[in-house]
């Protein structure tokens, strides 16, 4: 139980992840894929966590979900370190945490039919029982796909990409999950169906209660996945440089890279694109990245492109703090008092 | 006759050969390109938005064929049909007044090569007579107005380039003899948000410093609306709406743009009002009967699932493929 007496489910303490792969001038230096990750994640909650690619997401999220260990810091499930679990305890707490990967052609096997992608693990799970037929046509129609039947004894080629993310995600909630981290579901599928998968995300949260974590490079998908009481994590080469709710990241956010994150989403609505447009230099520095010039970053990670970026920036890495009392909203950033109140507030 | 369009596409229908059958990827298409204009083609993936720009350059894979149409482009103030002019002749309009750029270029230069050396080898492969420097001062410039440091970037490998000045500098190559239409299959697709908005700008730029016509393919309904002054809608391989962008996101016609345009995850506008579609696209190989929407159409008649409706024309520029609009 955290202090406000909401239970989290998951949380990373100080968690790094070390590659030994850039070279630079002839030497191989340590990469951090992911640097000092600090995050509680929220029984119920809608967690979103963006950034551009090579930010670290899916670095994140496997280590979250057990699949790879941390260089440095600690995972912890149900509040209990993993690493120092019993074997026999992991293995039991292991089907509570589920990861859908972001391609679902590599995590379904093409030469089971649909029936058996569903039945088999079902059957693992809860043994053998009668009324499978009736349990794997539920779980189908639990992700829209219908009529259910239609669809046992077909193969997984017979799905769209999004058809087969509807899968993924019924597969991962046979074992009644407490919480699901999903890696870019819907950057793979067509653009008219991607609102219904993150849709279909809401609901299953809305009815079960499950934990969910969104990851995506797209801010406005972020931003329906999260409304209503959810939150968005924003990522910049492996830290967390703000987090909050929606109504904070979107519509009222501090951190010079989220806003340019947004400034750069594109709309529809020719005008705002115009405003947006020429808003953004304001926020982003836009000069070409060689990767040597990168790699001698020592301070925040943004400075680089920073407008506000001081010499403490050079040298200093950020750490998040509150932006309000109550420790919704965190950004990380050390010129908190130079960022100009937000211009496109009451926009839409 | 005078006219402002630079290129007429009429009913161009092309398909491609499968073991299965044959793939309708290109149905009926009609579009046309105001002289200095940008036009945007938005379609969700394999809808057949390529389809349409491989089949008006003809340069469709060996499966592929054009069952249909013409594609009329203006030369000297006379309309040459590119469907029915002679190999010869369609190999120097290409680079030389039409060029195009693929998709998924990101790969397409050599990594073995300094970027100079593309822009040499494609002056020597077209036969044009330009002296080294001359290669150079002109690549630097054109390089310099998509943004880059012309100078270095032509010294560079391309694995020194980041994805974006790649995609730049793929642009800037394929503007070398000066061309008069640009194709860009995807040009934004493969990139980072930031490193998108970038381009985006940089080819509003180039189009305005140019005067260049251009048409560019796009899955992104934002991206196309930001950019461009035209828009075509393709859905299952049909040309679903074209009209200004202004109208065409501002007052959607057709109930699958209506559609598109609700379901937008934007991070502007209200949350509450999107709205997802139901159902899913149609296969190319055996497309719905009638209107290839209708079996996701919330205001279907009895009539879509039997007859194809016609493109409508609605005003000057605007015109829609949905019985909806039958006088
Ligand atoms: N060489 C080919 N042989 C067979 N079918 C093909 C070939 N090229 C494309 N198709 C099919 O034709 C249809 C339209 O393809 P096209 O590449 O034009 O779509 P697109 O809209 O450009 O898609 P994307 O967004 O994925 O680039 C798709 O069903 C695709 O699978
Ligand atoms: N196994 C690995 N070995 C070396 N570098 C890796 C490995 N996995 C990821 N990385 C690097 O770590 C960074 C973060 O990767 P990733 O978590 O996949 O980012 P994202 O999911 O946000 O695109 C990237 O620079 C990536 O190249
Ligand atoms: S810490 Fe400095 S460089 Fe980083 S975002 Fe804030 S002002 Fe910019
Ligand atoms: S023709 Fe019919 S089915 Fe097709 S879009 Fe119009 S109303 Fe809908
Ligand atoms: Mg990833
Ligand atoms: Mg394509």
């Amino acid at each position: 139980m955290k202090s406000d007496g909401s239970d989290v489910v998951m949380s990373l303490k100080n968690v790094s992840k070390i590659f030994v792969k850039r070279k630079f001038l002839r030497r191989s230096i340590p990469f951090y894929a992911l640097e000092n990750i600090n995050l509680d994640i929220e029984k119920g909650e809608r967690l979103s966590i963006i950034g551009e690619s090579g930010s670290g997401k899916t670095t994140l999220a496997r280590i979250a979900s057990g699949l790879d260990k941390p260089s440095e810091g600690s995972v912890f499930w149900f509040g209990r370190e993993i690493t120092k679990l019993k074997t026999k305890k992991f293995k039991e707490l292991r089907p509570k945490v589920q990861y859908i990967h972001q391609n679902p052609y590599a995590s379904i096997n093409p030469s089971r039919t649909i029936f058996s992608v569903l039945a088999d693990p079902l059957k693992r799970y809860e043994g053998e029982v009668d009324s499978i037929e009736k349990k794997v046509a539920d779980l189908l129609r639990s992700v829209g796909i219908v009529p259910p039947e239609f669809f046992f004894n077909k193969y997984p080629r017979h799905l769209s990409g999004g058809g087969l993310q509807r899968l993924a995600i019924a597969r991962a909630m046979i074992p009644k999950p407490e919480i699901i981290l999903a890696d870019e579901i819907v950057s793979m599928i067509d653009m008219s169906f991607r609102a219904a998968i993150v849709k279909l995300l809401i609901e299953l949260n809305e009815k079960t209660g499950i934990t969910i974590v969104m990851i995506s490079h797209d801010i406005g998908v972020a931003r329906y996945f999260s409304h209503g009481g959810g939150r968005i994590a924003v990522m910049l080469r492996g830290r967390i440089v703000e987090i909050g709710p929606p109504d904070a990241i979107v519509d009222n956010p501090i951190h010079p890279y989220t806003r340019a994150l947004i400034l750069a989403s594109p709309v529809a609505n020719k005008r705002l694109a115009l405003k947006k447009r020429e808003l953004l230099p304001k926020y982003n520095i836009q000069k070409e990245v060689w990767e040597s010039e990168i790699m001698k970053m020592k301070g925040c990670r943004y400075a680089f492109f920073c407008p506000f970026a001081s010499e403490k920036c050079q040298e200093e890495k950020p750490e998040l703090t509150d932006v309000e009392k109550d420790g919704k909203h965190k950004v990380a950033c050390h010129m908190i008092e130079e960022i100009p109140a937000w211009e496109l507030e009451s926009v839409g | 006759m005078s006219d402002s369009k630079i290129l007429k596409i009429e009913n161009l229908s092309a398909i491609y050969l499968v073991r299965e059958g044959s793939i309708k990827a290109s149905v009926d298409i009609n579009l046309e390109m105001e002289e200095g204009s940008i036009t945007a083609i938005v379609g969700e993936s394999a809808s057949g938005k390529s389809t349409i720009l491989e089949a008006m350059t003809r340069s469709l894979p060996p499966n592929g064929r054009i069952i249909g149409g013409n594609v009329f482009y203006r030369r000297d103030g006379n309309y040459v049909n590119i469907m029915e002019i002679e190999e010869e002749e369609l190999r120097k309009l290409r680079w030389s007044e039409i060029a195009l750029v693929p998709q998924a270029v990101q790969n397409a230069l050599n990594p073995t090569m300094r970027v100079f050396d593309h822009f040499m080898d494609t002056v020597v492969d077209h036969g044009v007579e330009w002296s080294t420097k001359k290669v150079w001062d002109r690549a630097s410039k054109l390089l310099d107005m998509m943004g880059l440091d012309g100078n270095r970037v032509l010294r560079s490998f391309p694995h020194e380039l980041s994805g974006g000045m790649r995609q730049r500098t793929l642009i800037a190559l394929s503007l070398l003899f000066d061309p008069k239409v640009l194709i860009l299959d995807e040009p934004t697709s493969a990139l980072d948000v930031l490193t998108q908005a970038r381009l985006i700008r940089v080819l509003d730029e180039v189009h305005r410093e140019l005067k260049i016509t251009m048409i560019f393919v796009t899955h992104d309904l934002p991206v196309a609306a930001e950019l461009s002054d035209y828009m075509g809608v393709i859905y299952g391989g049909n040309l679903m709406e074209r009209g200004k962008t202004e109208d065409i996101i501002g007052d959607p016609k057709h109930p699958y743009t209506q559609a598109l345009v609700a379901s937008l995850m934007s991070v502007v506008g209200d949350v509450e009002k999107i709205k997802p579609i139901p159902g899913e696209p149609p296969s190319l190989l055996n497309p719905p009967n009638g209107c290839v929407f209708h079996p996701r159409c919330p205001f279907r008649m009895d009539k879509c699932s039997v007859e194809t409706p016609p493109l409508f024309k609605l005003s000057e520029n605007h015109y829609v493929r949905c019985w909806l609009y039958e006088k």
